[in-house]
């Protein structure tokens, strides 16, 4: 770096700009101040030496008057040269222009009298006076003095050095003085500077401690730390929502994939397990939010969160992945059994929610991971996992620890997705038929059921794919395709003389779509069959999650002459002013009730009060899960109309049902 | 040569024959003491007139002196003091306050202005000034009562 540009850069710094601003200002008081006080200095000198001339010679004038009397003027004068200052004594008379007696040194300037000092810059002051008159006196003599002015020029020169060198080391001390408080004052700067360039790199936590007496960059210095405050707090408050679910304030997925990565580390040295990843889902939540509203759903999962975090250890995670679903990752030790653990908290989740003063039982699936045995990546665990719920919901809630041979029977959401998608354009879906039996004349009936006949995985049962239908948006086509084969064979049995009615179920969602009125109009016509001959099956969640909307489809529904069914009645939350105006023909008990109805009195009330209920509303009622005789005899008492369940017959296909059609027809024409 | 340094030399040039000028010059000039016209003073001696400028009392003639002075002129005031006080300005300054603090009495007025100081010196009889001679004429009503000092200055 050349001189010039480290000139540069000095004039640009404080330091520099401090020390160029007070060289400026002193290029204008230097000259001022050293001008004024030369000035007073010499004229008090000047002044000094004047005064000393005019006091001297007057003296000397009336000395000499004297002496000139008594004898003796020479005496006088060279006594009075002695001294140095004068250098001239000259008696004359005036009028005879005659030199009475003179002295001093040879080769002086020619005299001119003088007013002022160094009026006519001979280095001499000359001053004449009279003699004093008096007896014996001429009065025409007169005096010339002369002084010399080298002493006092000196002194004034002298004075002017010693100021030249008061001020050189004054500006010294100043720059020297500035140079070292502006350094003072530069290296808190520089180390603030130093410091905000950490923060700006993400070193939050870096304090701003400047040591510094100057006010100003002490209260920058707490500025800046005031607003690293601020930027920690926002930065964690922003690391925070990042990581938290905004419901719960529980971690969310990546934190939880964080804090499984910790454990997979800690778990690298041993084989023992260390850690569970529970993952657990509230069933049946879809139909709290349906019923109840979203405000409800919440309040369940910040319970469910609540629960959760009561029943855990510190050292314990849990988080909220989406929707109902919940992880947990809880360290373990070699010796400590999962079981129990995981039992117990079942235990408290099945505890009933209290919302909006009604009590909510609300089951769980849960699916164990452990690690290590498990897996020791924590995408594997939390599939595993996944599998073991999906394992445990399929049997109906609890829990499951996850095995190895449980992947096979899972499937994950897209696969089936993409597959279900298929099967339904291939044509690989078949409706089972499960007679419903009339208990009271001889109306043939029955609900037609889908199954998916996959061609690697065998048949599944619509439980498994329903809800993926209805996430994925393929449950409209699905209920076409449904619809379209029930109705099918329906026409196909009526021309056979097996006059009889079809029920077929319908998602939720299919009652958002506004043009379902027309899609079932034009499959009735296609297959050129009566709307009488139609049932549609709905859930109360699915009428009641949006009841403007599902009434005004309903209606329409209603007025083609397709007839309408709540199925699972008993389940949901309906109330009976809506019941009342909906088109609703058929009522089918929930098989809950039904099923232990000999041995639950409750529910047997339940099932006696909704026949009682239908019969007084002009409804047929239905009830489902019959599963042997005696229930079948007691609802027959009861008067229910219709019976559905396994003791009547199991779901069948179409040709198995048309079998049993015909034992039927035998059985009725035998009384 | 350029116009600029024609301008210098010439004003160099100015510079240098105003200064031999004026110190070749010589000019013999007259201290007198004025009072005004209408007061007969008598003449003073030296040491009264330096008395009276020193602040002590003086009356003569029938007159109370009071002294003013003149500094219209710096080289009559200093010609003055070196004839008549013998002291520098700021010694007589010095001197002139200490006595009046001491010993009462007044400083003399000092006057910058001749037509201010002609009217002084009308106003009380025994008021006396001095002045070169050649400027009596530019205070009218006054008249020269001794001659303190003639010679030459420049």
């Amino acid at each position: 770096m050349g001189w010039t540009r480290k000139l540069g850069l000095f004039n640009r710094s404080l330091t520099g700009r401090l020390m160029l601003g007070l060289l400026l200002i002193h290029l204008v008081l230097i000259p001022l101040l050293f001008g004024g006080m030369y000035f007073i200095v010499r004229q008090g000198y000047e002044t000094h030496f004047v005064n000393h001339v005019r006091s001297d010679a007057h003296q000397f004038s009336s000395m000499a008057t004297y002496v000139l009397r008594t004898g003796g003027l020479e005496k006088l004068i060279e006594e009075s040269l002695l001294t140095g200052r004068l250098i001239l004594a000259e008696v004359r008379n005036q009028n005879k222009r005659e030199i009475i007696i003179t002295a001093g040194q040879d080769g002086l300037p020619p005299f001119k009298e003088d007013f002022f000092f160094g009026q006519h810059g001979d280095g001499i002051y000359y001053i004449t006076l009279p003699l004093p008159s008096g007896e014996g006196v001429d009065p025409n003599l007169i005096v010339r003095l002369g002084y010399d002015e080298a002493a006092t020029h000196e002194q004034i020169d002298l004075a002017y050095l010693r100021g030249i060198y008061v001020t050189l080391s004054y500006l010294l001390s100043v720059f020297a003085l500035v140079f070292f408080l502006g350094r003072k004052l530069t290296e808190p700067l520089l180390r603030l500077r130093t410091v905000s360039r950490s923060i700006a790199a993400g070193h939050f936590n870096e304090q701003l401690n400047v040591d510094t007496k100057f006010t100003e960059v002490k209260n920058l210095a707490e500025d800046l730390d005031y607003m690293r405050k601020n930027l920690v707090e926002q930065a964690l408050n922003l690391e925070y929502q990042a990581l938290h679910d905004a419901l719960t304030g529980l971690p969310n997925r990546a934190l939880l994939h964080d804090r499984l990565e910790r454990a997979i580390l800690n778990s690298q040295r041993s084989n023992a397990p260390c850690a569970a990843l529970l993952l657990m889902d509230l069933d049946g939540f879809k139909d709290i939010n349906d019923t109840l509203g979203h405000q409800a759903g919440d309040l369940v999962l910040q319970q469910v969160a609540s629960r959760l975090l009561e029943m855990v250890r510190e050292s314990d995670t849990v988080a909220r992945l989406g929707g109902d679903e919940f992880a947990l990752v809880l360290p373990l030790t070699s010796t400590e059994p999962i079981q129990p653990i995981v039992e117990k908290m079942l235990r408290g989740l099945q505890q009933p929610y209290v919302v909006e003063g009604q009590p909510l039982v609300v089951g769980t699936s849960l699916g164990v991971a452990l690690l290590p045995e498990h897996g020791r990546d924590g995408e594997d665990l939390l599939r595993k996992a996944d599998v073991a719920m999906y394992v445990a919901k399929r049997s109906g809630g609890g829990y499951t620890v996850y095995e190895p041979g449980q992947d096979r029977h899972s499937l994950t959401h897209f696969t089936l997705a993409g597959e279900l998608r298929q099967a339904i354009e291939g044509n690989q879906l078949t409706v089972y038929y499960q007679p419903k039996l009339d208990l009271k004349g001889d109306t043939r009936a029955a609900e037609a059921l889908v199954r998916w006949q996959h061609p690697e995985k065998g048949l599944i049962p619509p439980d498994d794919f329903i809800a993926t239908a209805e996430k994925t948006g393929l449950i409209e086509s699905l209920t076409v395709a449904v619809l379209d084969e029930a109705i099918s064979h329906c026409f196909k049995w009526c021309q056979t003389g097996q006059t009889m009615k079809i029920a077929v179920n319908l998602s939720p969602r299919n009652l958002q779509d506004p043009q379902l009125p027309e899609t079932i109009a034009n499959i009735l016509s296609t297959h050129d069959m009566e709307p009488s001959f139609l049932q549609l099956e709905l859930t109360e969640s699915a009428i009641f999650s949006d009841p403007s909307r599902a009434l005004r489809v309903l209606n329409r529904i209603d007025e083609m002459g397709v007839q309408i069914s709540i199925d699972d009645f008993g389940t949901g939350y309906s109330s009976l002013a809506q019941l009342r105006d909906l088109p609703v023909s058929e009522i089918k008990i929930d098989r809950s009730f039904v099923m232990d109805m000999r041995t639950n009195k409750k529910h047997a009330a339940i099932v006696r009060t909704t026949i009682d209920l239908a019969r007084n509303l002009g409804l047929t009622v239905v009830a489902e899960g019959v599963e042997d005789a005696k229930t079948l005899d007691i609802l027959r008492r009861l008067g229910c109309d219709m019976a559905q369940g396994y003791y009547i017959s199991p779901p069948i296909p179409a040709a198995d049902f048309e079998v049993w059609l015909k034992g039927q027809q035998r059985y009725t024409a035998n009384g | 040569m350029r116009p600029l340094q024609q301008i210098l030399a010439s004003l160099c040039l100015l510079f240098v024959l105003c200064s031999s000028v004026y110190s070749a010059t010589s000019e013999w000039r007259r201290l007198v003491l004025v009072a005004t016209a209408e007061a007969n003073m008598p003449p003073l001696t030296q040491a009264e007139i330096r008395k009276a400028y020193l602040g002590v009392a003086i009356r003569k003639g029938g007159y109370d002196i009071i002294p003013v002075r003149n500094v219209t002129d710096p080289l009559l005031y200093e010609v003055f003091l070196q004839k008549i006080i013998f002291m520098s300005a700021r010694k007589y300054e010095h001197q002139l306050t200490n006595r009046v603090l001491k010993w009462g009495g007044r400083r003399p007025a000092r006057y910058s202005s001749l037509l201010l100081l002609a009217k002084d010196l009308k106003q009380h009889p025994g008021t006396i000034t001095y002045m070169w001679a050649r400027t009596l004429e530019a205070v009218p009503g006054t008249k020269v009562v001794q001659e303190l000092w003639a010679g030459p200055v420049n």
